[in-house]
C-alpha cells in the first residue's frame, strides 16, 4: 500500500492543520536561542548595553576571538577541554568495556556491575566533589594544569555509561563464538580482545562520543575542581557571570562546534547509546 | 583449578579496576560524612549540622529543591508525551525533526544556560522584543530574584532542556506499536482522542514511566540552571547551597552537611521509587 | 591491528602524560604565571601592561583571571601540596592575614621596598600584616579601593554629612534606605565603618563607643528596604537606579557603570560616608601582590611586583584603568571629569580604616554578620549581639583581646 507523505486517512485533520505551523514554532524555538549565541559571539562587546537590543547585530566582527585569544590563553583552555576529553574517553572505555562484558557473561558480577553504575547516577556531582577536593590537594592534583583530578572526576560518569552501553551490547552478542574461542584454547581476555570487542565496533563508537561529549560538556567537576587552569564550560559561567556576553558567547560557540558536527552525523548512533544508557 | 573457576576469576579480574574506581565514591562519601561530623580537631560535634540547618539559605534550598524538580518533570513528562505523540506522525523529513527537537538536550548544557541568559535577562532579547513591538510597556523581571516568576522561567528552562529525553523514549515505545492496532480503531470509528486515550497513552506509560523515574533523580540534582540564570542567594537549590558554602563562605564541612543531606534525600527517594516499582510489578 | 600495536601506543600515551603532567603543558621556560582578579573588561589594557614589562625585562607572562576566593583555594592548594605553578598572586586585602604563612616575605625580595615604604599610603601599606609576621611584610598593595556614599541627587537633594542628618534622611525615606545586607564581607563593609566612626572597633563589640553605633543601626533598620537582605554590589547598584532606594555605600567600580547609563551627576552622585560620632571612616578594600611559597620562579616575580608598583606603571594603571592610585603622585592622573564624579572617594582618602588584620578573620567577619542580621532584621538589641560577637571572640582565642 502506498503511503502519501502526511499519511491521510490514518492521521488526524488537527494534525494536518497545525503541524506546519507548530514545527515553525519547534525550529524557532529549538534555534533560535543558539542563533542569538552566535550573534552575540560574531559582535562587539559593547552592543549588549544597548536597550533595547537588536536580533539583528549592527555590526559584525571577530574582536571577541581574537581578544579571548590574545589575553585569555584560549588556545590553553581548549586544549584543556579536549585533553581531558580524550583521556576520560580513553580510560573510560579501557575500564569499562571489558567491566561489561564481564557483567553480561558472569550473573554474580551483573548486579554488582549494574547497581555501581547507577550509584554515580543517583550521587550529585558536588557531593563528591567536595571530599575529593581534599583528597586531590595533597597530590597536587587539584587544579592540575593537565586536569588529572577533573579526569579522576570524570571517570566517576564515563566508567558507567561505558559499562551500561557495553552490557547492552555483549547481552546481545551471541556467546557460540566465543565458547568456540575457549575450545580452541583461548584466555578470556583473548576472546573478549579478538571476538568479542571487535563485533561491538558500534557500541564503541557511540560511547566513546558519548563519553567524550558528556566529559567536553560537563561543568560542575569543572568548576569545583579547575581554578586557574580552566576548561570551558566554567569560563563561559566566568564570563556571563560577569557580564562579559560577548565573550561568553564566543567561548560558547566554540564548545557547539564539535558537538554539532558529531551529533548531525551520527543522530541515530546517538540515539541508540542515549536509550542504552539513559544519561546525559 | 578448573577452566570454569579459572574463566570466573579472568572475568572478576577484567572487571576488577573499573569497580575499584566507582568504589571509590562510597570512600569519598565516608570523607564528607566524617569531615560533617568532626571540628577541626577531630573531635566528633554537631555544629556543623547546627549551623547549616538554622541557615535561612539552607531551609529556602531545600524548599526549592522539592518544588522545582517536581514541577519540572511533570512538564517535561506532558510535553514529552504531546511531543512524541504528534511526531509519530510526521513522516517526511523525519529524521530532520527529530533531530531539530533534541537540540535542546544536545547542546552543551552551559551552552544552553547562556542562550536562555541572552533571552530572560532584563535587557535581553524577549524583553527587547516586547518592548520594540508595544506587546509591553517596559521590560519584565523574568529573573528577578524573590519573584514567583523567575521559579517558573527556572523550571521551563530546566524541563525544556530534558523533554527531547522523554519525548525519545515515548516515541521508541510508540513506534514498537504495531499500526494495525490503530488501523482497525479507526476502521471500528474510533475517535482520534479515544485512539490516544485508549491505545496509544497507555501503551507508552511504562515507557514514559522509565523517563519520568530516570529523570527524577536527575532533577533533584539541579545545579547549574538557577545558578546561571539567578545566582545562590536568588533561586537556592541544595547543590548550590553546598557550593556557595564551599566556594564562597570558604566553609568544606557546611558544605559537606549541605551535600550529604541531598545524597540522603535522593538515596531514600530512590529507595521509595524503586519499592513502588517493584510492589507494582508484583501485582498480577 | 594486533595487539602488539595498541599496547605501543598505549606506552607512549601514558609516558607522554607522565612527563607532561610534571611541567606547565606548553610554557616554555622562565615563564611566570600570574593570578590577578581583573574584571574582564580590564583584561585588554593590563595585558599590555604585562606586555611592556616583558619587553623590558625579557620575562614572558601567563596572565589567569580569576576572582580573588578561587585565587586564594588555588594558592592554599599548592601551598598544601608542596608544588604548583603560580608565581604571583593577588589577594582581597581582608585576606591577608590569613595567608601571610602561604607567601613569601617581600621586604628582601623586592628591590624597591623600602622606598616604596616611603611613597605607598600608610594606611595602605601595612593592612595585611598580622602582629604574628613579626614585622615582616608579605603583601603589597596592587591597588586600592574603599567605600563611598552613592545617593540618588534628585531625591535628596545634597548628601547627610553627620549621623544626625542620616537618621533624618532614613526617617524621610522610609523603606528606601539601601544596604548590602546579603550575608557576606560586603555586609561588614557597610557596617564596620559605623564601629569605626562612633571610636569603636570589631575587636572589642562590647566597648561604649561599638554599642553606641549598634544602637544607631538599630534606629535605622526599620527604614531599610525590604529587598536589602539579598543584595550585593551590582544588585544595590540596580536597585538604587530603578529608584527603589535613595541611598546605598559602594566601591568606585560603579561610577563607570552609572556613566554608561547616563545617569552620573544628573540622577546619581558620590559623597563621603556621613560621619560618626568620633569622626569619618570607611573601609579599606583592594588587590594586595603576595609571592607564594610554591612559587618556581621567585625572584622573576619579585621583579613584576617592583614594575607593577613603579611610578610610571601606577600612573599608567590609574590613567588606563581608572584604578585608584597606591603612590600619592598618581592622584595627578586622574581627568578633571574623573575628579568631579568620584569626589565622594577622593575626600575619604585620608579615613580609610583597614578590617582586623588577624589570623582568624573569616570567622569574625561571620560572627558580626551573624550580629548585624539578627540587629537588623532578627530583633535583637544592640548588648545582645554585642555579647554574641564578644563571646565568638573569646572562642577564637584571647589574643584578639587588647
Amino acid at each position: 500500500m502506498k503511503r502519501s507523505s502526511w499519511h491521510r486517512g490514518l492521521t488526524p485533520p488537527l494534525f494536518r492543520a497545525i503541524t506546519p505551523g507548530a514545527l515553525l514554532v519547534l525550529a524557532a524555538v529549538n534555534l533560535g536561542p543558539i542563533g542569538l549565541v552566535i550573534r552575540q559571539a560574531f559582535s562587539p562587546e559593547g552592543e549588549s548595553a544597548t536597550w533595547p537590543i537588536s536580533l539583528v547585530p549592527q555590526s559584525v566582527t571577530v574582536e571577541n576571538l581574537t581578544l579571548l585569544w590574545e589575553t585569555q590563553s584560549l588556545g590553553n583552555h581548549l586544549f584543556l577541554s579536549l585533553w581531558v576529553a580524550a583521556l576520560t574517553t580513553l580510560i573510560s572505555l579501557a575500564l569499562g568495556f571489558p567491566a561489561g562484558w564481564s557483567a553480561a557473561r558472569l550473573g554474580v558480577l551483573q548486579k554488582i556491575a549494574t547497581r555501581s553504575a547507577l550509584l554515580s547516577r543517583i550521587l550529585p556531582p558536588i557531593t563528591i566533589a567536595i571530599p575529593l577536593t581534599a583528597m586531590l590537594i595533597p597530590v597536587g592534583a587539584y587544579n592540575h594544569p593537565l586536569g588529572l583530578g577533573l579526569v579522576v572526576a570524570h571517570l566517576t560518569i564515563g566508567i558507567p555509561i561505558a559499562i551500561l552501553i557495553s552490557f547492552a551490547a555483549f547481552r546481545g552478542f551471541p556467546r557460540e563464538f566465543e565458547e568456540a574461542a575457549y575450545v580452541d584454547g583461548c584466555s578470556p581476555l583473548g576472546v573478549f580482545w579478538r571476538i568479542s570487542l571487535p563485533s561491538v565496533k558500534g557500541s564503541l563508537a557511540s560511547a566513546s562520543i558519548l563519553v567524550f561529549l558528556v566529559s567536553w560538556d560537563e561543568f560542575t567537576y569543572a568548576l569545583l575542581l579547575q581554578l586557574t587552569n580552566r576548561t570551558m564550560p566554567p569560563l563561559v559561567y566566568y564570563y556571563t557571570e560577569f557580564g562579559q556576553l560577548g565573550a561568553a558567547s564566543t567561548l560558547a560557540f566554540l564548545m557547539l562546534l564539535p558537538a554539532v558536527v558529531v551529533i548531525a552525523a551520527l543522530q541515530r548512533l546517538l540515539v541508540r547509546g542515549v536509550l542504552a544508557g539513559g544519561i546525559k | 583449578m578448573t577452566f570454569l573457576q579459572r574463566q570466573r576469576l579472568a572475568y572478576m579480574g577484567i572487571t576488577a579496576p573499573a569497580l575499584a574506581f566507582l568504589s571509590l565514591q562510597v570512600l569519598l562519601i565516608g570523607s564528607a560524612l566524617v569531615s560533617s561530623l568532626t571540628d577541626a580537631q577531630g573531635a566528633f560535634t554537631t555544629a556543623h549540622l547546627a549551623r547549616v540547618f538554622r541557615d535561612p539559605l539552607f531551609l529556602r534550598g531545600v524548599t526549592y529543591n522539592f518544588v522545582i524538580p517536581f514541577l519540572s518533570v511533570a512538564m517535561e513528562a506532558v510535553t514529552g508525551l504531546a511531543m512524541a505523540l504528534w511526531f509519530y506522525h510526521i513522516r517526511r523529513g523525519k529524521t530532520f525533526w527529530r533531530t531539530l527537537a533534541i537540540v535542546p538536550f544536545a547542546v552543551p548544557e552551559i551552552v544552553y544556560l547562556l542562550t536562555m541568559k541572552l533571552l530572560f535577562r532584563q535587557h535581553g532579547y524577549l524583553n527587547s522584543v516586547l518592548v520594540a513591538s508595544d506587546l509591553t510597556s517596559g521590560a519584565i523581571g523574568w529573573l528577578n530574584p524573590g519573584e514567583g516568576l523567575v521559579v517558573l522561567v527556572v523550571i521551563l528552562v530546566d524541563a525544556w532542556r530534558v523533554t527531547p529525553l522523554v519525548f525519545l523514549i515515548v516515541l521508541a515505545a510508540l513506534e514498537q506499536m504495531e499500526e494495525s492496532t490503530v488501523e482497525a480503531a479507526r476502521v471500528d470509528g474510533a475517535s482520534w482522542a479515544q485512539v490516544i486515550r485508549h491505545i496509544q497513552v497507555p501503551l507508552v506509560l511504562p515507557a514514559l514511566g522509565v523517563a519520568v523515574a530516570l529523570r527524577a533523580v536527575d532533577a533533584f540534582r539541579i545545579f547549574a540552571t538557577p545558578l546561571v540564570l539567578v545566582g545562590v542567594e536568588g533561586l537556592p537549590v541544595l547543590t548550590s547551597v553546598a557550593y556557595h558554602y564551599k566556594a564562597d563562605l570558604n566553609d568544606p564541612a557546611g558544605a559537606n552537611v549541605v551535600a550529604l543531606s541531598l545524597a540522603l534525600g535522593l538515596v531514600v527517594a530512590a529507595s521509595i521509587g524503586s519499592f513502588l516499582v517493584g510492589r507494582k510489578e508484583r501485582m498480577p | 591491528m594486533g595487539k602488539g600495536n595498541w599496547r605501543n601506543a598505549l606506552g607512549i600515551i601514558a609516558t607522554a602524560a607522565c612527563a607532561l603532567s610534571s611541567t606547565r603543558c606548553g610554557s616554555p621556560d622562565g615563564e611566570i604565571t600570574v593570578a590577578i582578579a581583573l574584571l574582564s573588561s580590564e583584561q585588554p589594557a593590563y595585558r599590555l601592561v604585562l606586555d611592556q614589562f616583558t619587553e623590558e625585562t625579557g620575562i614572558p607572562v601567563r596572565l589567569i583571571t580569576q576572582q580573588y576566593q578561587q585565587v586564594r583555594e588555588a594558592l592554599e592548594a599548592e601551598v598544601a601540596a608542596g608544588q604548583g605553578q603560580l608565581d604571583l598572586v593577588e589577594l582581597d586585602v581582608f585576606m591577608l592575614a590569613q595567608l601571610y604563612r602561604s607567601v613569601l616575605p617581600l621586604d628582601s625580595l623586592v628591590r624597591t621596598f623600602s622606598h616604596l615604604r616611603d611613597v605607598v599610603d600608610s594606611n595602605a601599606f601595612g593592612a595585611g600584616s598580622p602582629p604574628e609576621a613579626d614585622g615582616r611584610t608579605h603583601f603589597l598593595p596592587h591597588r586600592l579601593n574603599w567605600q563611598a556614599m552613592v545617593y540618588d541627587a534628585s531625591a535628596l537633594g545634597h548628601a547627610p554629612e553627620t549621623w544626625d542628618e542620616l537618621l533624618e534622611v532614613c526617617r524621610q525615606h522610609a523603606g528606601a534606605i539601601g544596604f548590602k545586607a546579603s550575608r557576606y564581607e560586603g555586609m561588614v563593609c557597610d557596617f564596620f565603618p559605623f564601629l569605626w566612626q562612633s571610636g569603636g572597633d570589631p575587636l572589642r563589640p562590647r566597648s561604649p563607643e561599638s554599642l553606641r553605633a549598634l544602637r544607631f543601626l538599630k534606629q535605622i533598620s526599620g527604614t531599610l528596604n525590604p529587598a536589602v537582605r539579598s543584595y550585593k554590589e551590582v544588585s544595590i547598584l540596580q536597585a538604587q537606579e530603578r529608584k527603589e532606594i535613595v541611598l546605598h555605600f559602594n566601591w568606585p567600580f560603579i561610577v563607570p557603570l552609572v556613566r554608561e547609563k547616563g545617569l552620573m551627576r544628573s540622577q546619581i552622585r558620590v559623597a563621603p560616608l556621613p560621619a560618626g560620632p568620633a569622626g569619618s571612616a570607611t573601609v579599606l578594600g583592594g588587590g594586595y601582590l603576595g609571592i607564594p611559597r610554591t612559587a618556581p620562579h621567585p625572584s622573576e616575580a619579585a621583579l613584576l611586583v617592583d614594575f607593577l608598583l613603579s611610578e610610571r606603571v601606577q600612573r599608567r594603571l590609574t590613567r588606563e584603568l581608572g584604578w585608584f592610585p597606591v603612590r600619592a603622585s598618581g592622584w595627578d592622573e586622574l581627568s578633571e571629569e574623573d575628579r568631579i564624579d568620584f569626589s565622594g572617594y577622593l575626600k575619604m582618602r585620608d579615613a580609610l580604616r583597614a578590617r582586623p588584620a588577624v589570623p582568624e578573620y573569616g570567622e569574625l567577619s561571620r560572627a558580626w554578620q551573624q550580629a548585624f542580621s539578627d540587629l537588623l532584621f532578627g530583633g535583637k538589641s544592640a548588648d545582645e549581639v554585642a555579647a554574641f560577637v564578644a563571646s565568638r571572640l573569646e572562642e577564637l582565642g584571647e589574643g584578639h583581646r587588647p
